[in-house]
């Protein structure tokens, strides 16, 4: 940087070419790209081993695995969906975004972003790979649990160095984004002036610098109990198991929050657009974002109502957590004020956002429930739990990420992917989803436990409607595939700079395709 | 590879701004060693 000057002429540059293009770069496009299509294939592994859990549980009885191996898979399918296709989609939309967004022309650290993903794959290779070890992966359900995760075999180390690999790039990847908006933001563009999808991503990398180093340490102390005779969680030695029960959720719960927060943002970009309107209340969005994050730090026990705590502990968690269906209430009330009388129009984001906005809220619902403490005694580790989190992640975080992917490819590629597909593939997956976590409710209320690869006839019907509703939702996304594809390739149509006709914000000022390297001159922000 | 410098309109804000970054992702990188190791003698002195 320092030789920069004036004269020199070298920001003219395209791509590298061939594997070196992805292997070295340091464009925030290429690695946003390299981020995506990461976390789409990670999303197709996860999915596998999804199908064949609901396979294995389309009826009574064992059908297809043998059940040491179904706890492996319900294991790995958690870390893969998680830490491989959640939160890399995030980041991967981050990194294509946040420059275009704030105007600058690069992120900050753009080496340590190059790291940032390419220890990824890595992580997972060492994850993946337990599969194939003397005793298979790791069994223990995604919490790892001791003591029962220290049974695991010649997999565990592998589980905790690649927690620990997969940790560090989402710990750079946030420091990255941390640094880009406060730094390089164009001039005239204060905090207030950002755009939400940034306010939520600034955010939501605050907590990831926050909670990942709880969790690599977490695990470190897991890794010394096994091998090098400390006794952190061992009764026997004068440790507790329970405490690694709130270290893991004080790291897991604002998990939850990194995972939907960035949600939050996409679906605030996406609204206003179809809507031809400005935001609702987009202070109070901010705001109720921080709320979110800061309650988000102290909920955490509320998944630990059962193991047993002080009846003032119950209490305390049990309202905090109430407390955070009021910023997420105003939330939802702000996108649908923001509709209110907006000239609406239903292309393929917006329907994604659409449902959305129902669907996330029925899992905000069963949430509400699962924090009522009496209540929970009931509900948990039942399968109405397995309802309530996918109801979050599946179409909360992952709509809101295909959303976002819809409502940016035609500015990415320059092309408009075809809507008729994009449509099809939405109302398959709407209609699939439901299908399939819904009646996990029924079979969770009656009493299914979770993380059981048989059950009793009762449970028979409802597991086959869910079964078959996965195997729709799993085939629907080929549907997304083949139409991203389609529209890198050519599309229906070539786009315009601004894409949508409601669209705000300085990413739409720039052509599309959206150059290799953006903003050469800073934009002017009034 | 590496190597993308902006124009020169966008050179100086970009440099000035990526000179604050590295001082912001030194007190970032602090903050995660003091969560981790601090962690340890948290515990540590619990137990």
């Amino acid at each position: 940087m320092e030789s920069t000057t004036a004269t020199h002429d070298d920001h003219y540059h395209g791509p590298a070419s061939g594997i070196r293009r992805w292997l070295f770069t340091t464009n925030h496009k290429d690695i946003g790209t390299l981020y995506l299509w990461f976390s789409l294939i990670m999303f197709f592994v996860g999915g596998a081993m999804a199908m064949v859990i609901r396979a294995e549980l389309i009826a009574p009885g064992m059908n297809l695995v043998d059940p040491m191996f179904y706890n492996q898979l319900i294991t790995v399918h958690a870390l893969v969906m998680i830490f491989g296709a959640v939160m890399p989609a995030f980041v991967g939309l981050a990194n294509w975004m946040v420059p275009m967004m704030i105007g600058a022309p690069d992120m900050a650290l753009p080496r340590m972003n190059n790291w940032s993903f390419w220890i990824l794959p890595i992580g997972f290779t060492l994850l993946l790979m337990t599969f194939f070890l003397p005793g298979g992966a790791p069994a223990s359900g995604w919490t790892i649990y001791p003591p029962l995760v220290l049974q695991t075999g010649d997999a565990f180390p592998f589980l905790v160095f690649s927690i620990h690999v997969l940790g560090i790039s989402s710990i750079m990847g946030a420091m990255n984004i941390i640094v880009t908006i406060m730094n390089l933001r164009a001039p005239g563009m204060g905090l207030l002036k950002m755009p939400i999808f940034i306010w939520t991503w600034l955010i939501t990398a605050y907590l990831l610098i926050a909670v990942m180093p709880v969790l690599a340490g977490a695990v470190t102390m897991l890794l010394t109990d096994k091998y090098f005779g400390t006794s952190f969680f061992d009764a026997a030695g004068g440790g507790d198991p329970v405490l690694f029960q709130h270290i893991f959720w004080f790291f897991g719960h604002p998990e939850v929050y990194i995972m939907i927060l960035p949600a939050f943002g996409i679906i605030s970009e996406v609204i206003p657009t179809f809507s031809r309107k400005r935001l609702f209340g987009y202070e109070a969005m901010v705001y109720a974002t921080a709320a979110i994050a800061f309650l988000s730090f102290i909920v955490w026990a509320h998944h630990m109502f059962t193991v047993g705590m002080p009846i003032g502990g119950l209490l305390f968690f049990m309202f905090t957590t109430m407390l955070i269906a009021v910023p997420t209430g105003v939330k939802i009330f702000n996108w649908v004020a923001t509709m209110w009388r907006g000239a609406m129009t239903f292309e393929t984001p917006m329907l994604f956002a659409l449902a959305f906005l129902f669907l996330f809220t029925i899992g905000g619902f069963s949430g509400l429930m699962l924090a009522i403490v009496p209540a929970d005694f009931q509900y948990h580790d039942s399968y109405f739990v397995v309802a309530h989190f996918h109801y979050v992640l599946v179409p909360g975080s992952v709509f809101a990420i295909m959303a976002g992917v819809y409502y940016w490819l035609p500015k990415w590629t320059g092309n408009m992917y075809n809507e008729f597909w994009a449509k099809t593939h939405f109302w398959l997956t709407a209609i699939s989803v439901n299908i399939t976590f819904f009646p996990q409710h029924f079979v969770g209320l009656a009493g299914m436990p979770r993380r059981i690869p048989d059950y009793p006839v009762q449970f028979a019907d409802w597991n086959m409607v869910s079964s078959l509703g996965s195997f729709v939702f799993g085939i629907s996304q080929l549907i997304f595939v083949a139409v991203i594809i389609g529209c890198i390739r050519g599309g229906t149509r070539k786009v315009d700079d601004r894409v949508w006709e409601g669209s705000h914000g300085l990413e739409w000022t720039l052509p599309s395709p959206a150059p290799y390297h953006s903003f050469d001159k800073p934009p002017e922000v009034r | 590879m590496s190597g993308y410098e902006p124009g020169p309109d966008q050179a100086e804000h970009v440099r000035q701004g990526r000179r604050r970054a590295v001082k912001w992702a030194i007190g970032l990188a602090l903050v995660v060693l003091v969560f981790y190791v601090g962690f340890f003698f948290l515990i540590d002195a619990r137990y």
